[in-house]
């Protein structure tokens, strides 16, 4: 199906001067004296500690960046290439907490949950990266090196994740080597993303740009990704807090094209609204599946790779909220051609993380992208002959080759976990619902799928690089 | 014509004009009304009633920020002659808030400022990115009943922890009551911690600071 444009082409070419503006005449504030000089040598104009970046070479920094490119595995079979139509779902990153499988009951995030949820998109069809979430058993200072490091162990999967400084780069970079028999192997099948969060609006902390040339620099996929709140920290208005973002992932994608020109970078959207009356930040409205419609667009547009939380609900059980938000959010961003659908997994505004879900979710990317692959149309489709068939016949199609032949093709889905029985058999079965079919196959999946684990040297040698972070950067 | 001045600052205030309404207690003074009167049937009047329509779900946070910072605008003017007249505003006790080392994120600190303010708080804002070090010394210096400490990112939150053991190092803990908020925040993350208060939202906190005030 073509991805839908959920701006008119008058409205995306506005949103797109309108951060032009922004960007030459407010610019972005760059706490990075080193960053700030490099720009200023390439023709920015630097006032104080802001950045005036002009229209020309945000141009050139999409020009260098590339349209496509792929995402590993450790297995190319699980490889993801980042190209137009298609859509690839990743786990949520970040969540400081998890839905405790076995108790129902929400917990502090732990080491252990990153390697569940490694190991779950692993076994699962329809999920294709990991993100983790931010464990609470681990010294903050090393808690991205340790995600990595769990992740590498527990996924053959493209992984994705979330730093705040150049220093957790290094190390992630140094893991990744180990994982993957040198840098220079890691470099030519990257089994990672790093993303980066500018903080709106429009800053970049010191440790933030660090992280995004250390990234830039090692040629390793990148991902600008704010998070503007809707009337808090960006805009009222929807467009306005569009352009914002825009301006936020320019400005970074500027910033690693010029340290390193030909990196590959994600346009990630995060916006959300903030809740006026209690401030939280609320991921699950219709205005997020818009504005995520509307980055995925202007991804497309700048020929970047687009990534948006495709699962967004504010909902904490597992009710028809988190349903019915998780699903259109999901629509919107699939219809709309984002080639990364994050946040599986998540509920609670992405506060918490359950395997449930990501059992769940795996079942809706499977929905969709039986949507998304539209309906064959031609000769043999339209049926013209098996419909004479039938009518000629005894008035039914269960008989013939057609429908048998369609069948196997792959005509009609098949679900995992939804349910399709009849009323009396459900009844006699104790009214299952889906929440318990999933709760039962993510315990099964976490008892038996086993991954391949790596070498026993490259274990130890990851433990080493852990333990020299630990050294480096705790502060006892 | 002084009521109608009153009125008129308490609409302002209502209205969340910080402009409006620093013209307006000008305009107070100037007819020859009494600072401390114009503090408490204006402004405090005022706020009050912005916290009503909020409780009453037709206000939202902008309304009650734009709130606060009118009233603020009216005390600059007005304070300054209260202390002059040996008069004081009432108040419930003063705030130490910042958000801790290594976390840029301003928002909901700034959002619980307004609200303490606008309560009956003074408030000390110390920033983002605020070394524990700094904490400590601010609570060792000012007396302060409380401290705010706000935290966004999941790496950070362990500086809360931070500060705690610092008070305690520096024989503070007894002195202060802590408060805790963030996103990644919970009560389990607050007792664990060992913090006197915890709040879920601004307004909550608003809440939590008076029952603690009150019970001090």
């Amino acid at each position: 199906m073509r991805p839908l444009d959920i701006l008119a082409g008058e409205e995306l070419e506005r949103i797109h001067q309108a951060t032009l503006d922004v960007l030459e005449h407010t610019g972005f504030l760059i706490q990075h004296a080193a960053t700030r000089d490099r720009l200023d040598g390439i023709g920015c104009t630097v006032r104080g500690d802001r950045v005036l970046m002009s229209a020309d070479l945000v141009a050139r920094a999409l020009e260098s960046a590339p349209s496509e490119f792929t995402l590993h595995g450790r297995k190319s079979e699980n490889d993801c290439p980042l190209v137009q139509g298609r859509s690839y779902a990743l786990s949520t990153s970040g969540s400081p907490f998890v839905i405790d499988v076995r108790t129902g009951e929400r917990r502090s995030a732990l080491v252990g949950d990153v390697a569940d949820f490694a190991r779950l998109v692993d076994a699962l069809p329809h999920s294709h990266m990991v993100s983790p979430p931010t464990p609470k058993d681990v010294e903050p200072e090393i808690v991205s090196p340790v995600r990595v490091a769990t992740m590498l162990r527990n996924t053959t999967k493209p992984m994705r994740v979330i730093v705040e400084s150049g220093v957790e780069v290094r190390y992630i970079l140094q893991v990744a080597a180990v994982a993957h028999g040198g840098l220079e192997a890691f470099r030519a099948r990257p089994q990672l993303q790093i993303s980066v969060s500018p903080l709106s609006p429009l800053t970049l902390s010191e440790e933030a740009t660090q992280a995004i040339v250390e990234t830039a620099e090692a040629g390793v996929p990148l991902g600008v990704v704010p998070a503007p709140m809707v009337g808090a920290t960006g805009p009222m208005s929807l467009a306005g807090c569009l352009v914002q973002q825009n301006a936020e992932v320019l400005g970074g994608i500027v910033i690693a094209q010029t340290v390193n020109p030909g990196t590959p970078v994600v346009y990630e959207s995060r916006l959300t609204i903030m809740d006026m009356r209690s401030g939280q930040s609320i991921w699950g409205n219709p205005e997020v599946a818009l504005t995520n419609a509307a980055a995925a667009q202007l991804a497309r547009y700048y020929g970047v790779p687009g990534s948006v939380t495709a699962f967004g609900t504010s909902a904490k059980g597992m009710d028809d909220q988190n349903g019915f938000e998780r699903a259109f959010n999901l629509l919107a961003a699939v219809m709309a051609g984002a080639s990364i659908l994050g946040a599986m997994g998540a509920g609670d505004n992405v506060l918490h993380t359950s395997v449930e879900l990501i059992v769940l979710d795996d079942e809706l990317v499977a929905w969709v992208d039986k949507l998304m692959r539209g309906m064959r149309v031609d000769d043999e489709s339209l049926a013209v002959t098996a419909i004479h068939e039938a009518v000629m016949g005894d008035g039914s199609f269960l008989a013939l080759r057609h429908t048998r032949d369609f069948l196997r093709g792959g005509e009609i889905w098949t679900p995992a976990l939804s349910d399709r029985l009849n009323y009396e058999v459900w009844d006699q079965e104790g009214r299952p619902t889906i929440q318990q079919r999933a709760r039962a196959k993510a315990l099964e999946l976490l008892a038996n799928h086993e991954v391949e684990p790596l070498p026993e040297d490259v274990d130890r040698e990851i433990d080493a690089v852990i333990d020299d972070a630990r050294a480096e950067l705790v502060v006892v | 014509m002084s009521i109608d001045i009153l009125a008129d600052l308490r609409a302002a205030v209502l209205d969340g004009e910080p402009a409006e309404v620093k013209q307006m207690a000008q305009r107070a003074l100037a007819a020859g009304l009494a600072p401390l009167a114009i503090v408490q049937e204006g402004l405090t009047a005022g706020i009050r009633e912005v916290g009503e329509e909020f409780q009453k779900g037709k206000y939202f946070l902008p309304d009650l920020v734009r709130g606060a910072h009118s009233m603020e605008a009216g005390l600059e003017v007005l304070e300054p002659l209260l202390a002059g007249n040996g008069e004081a505003r009432a108040s419930l006790g003063t705030v130490i808030l910042g958000t801790v080392h290594g976390d840029l994120h301003s928002i909901g600190k700034n959002i619980v400022g307004a609200l303490l303010r606008a309560s009956g708080f003074e408030v000390e804002d110390l920033g983002v990115n605020v070394p524990t070090q700094v904490f400590v010394e601010k609570v060792r210096e000012s007396g302060a009943g409380f401290l705010g400490l706000s935290a966004l990112l999941t790496t950070t939150v362990h500086q809360q922890e931070a500060v705690i053991t610092a008070l305690e190092d520096g024989g503070l803990r007894d002195r202060v009551r802590v408060l805790l908020g963030g996103a990644p925040i919970d009560k389990a993350w607050a007792d664990r911690v060992g913090a006197d208060g915890y709040a879920p939202d601004a307004a909550r906190a608003v809440r939590v600071a008076k029952e603690l005030a009150s019970a001090s």
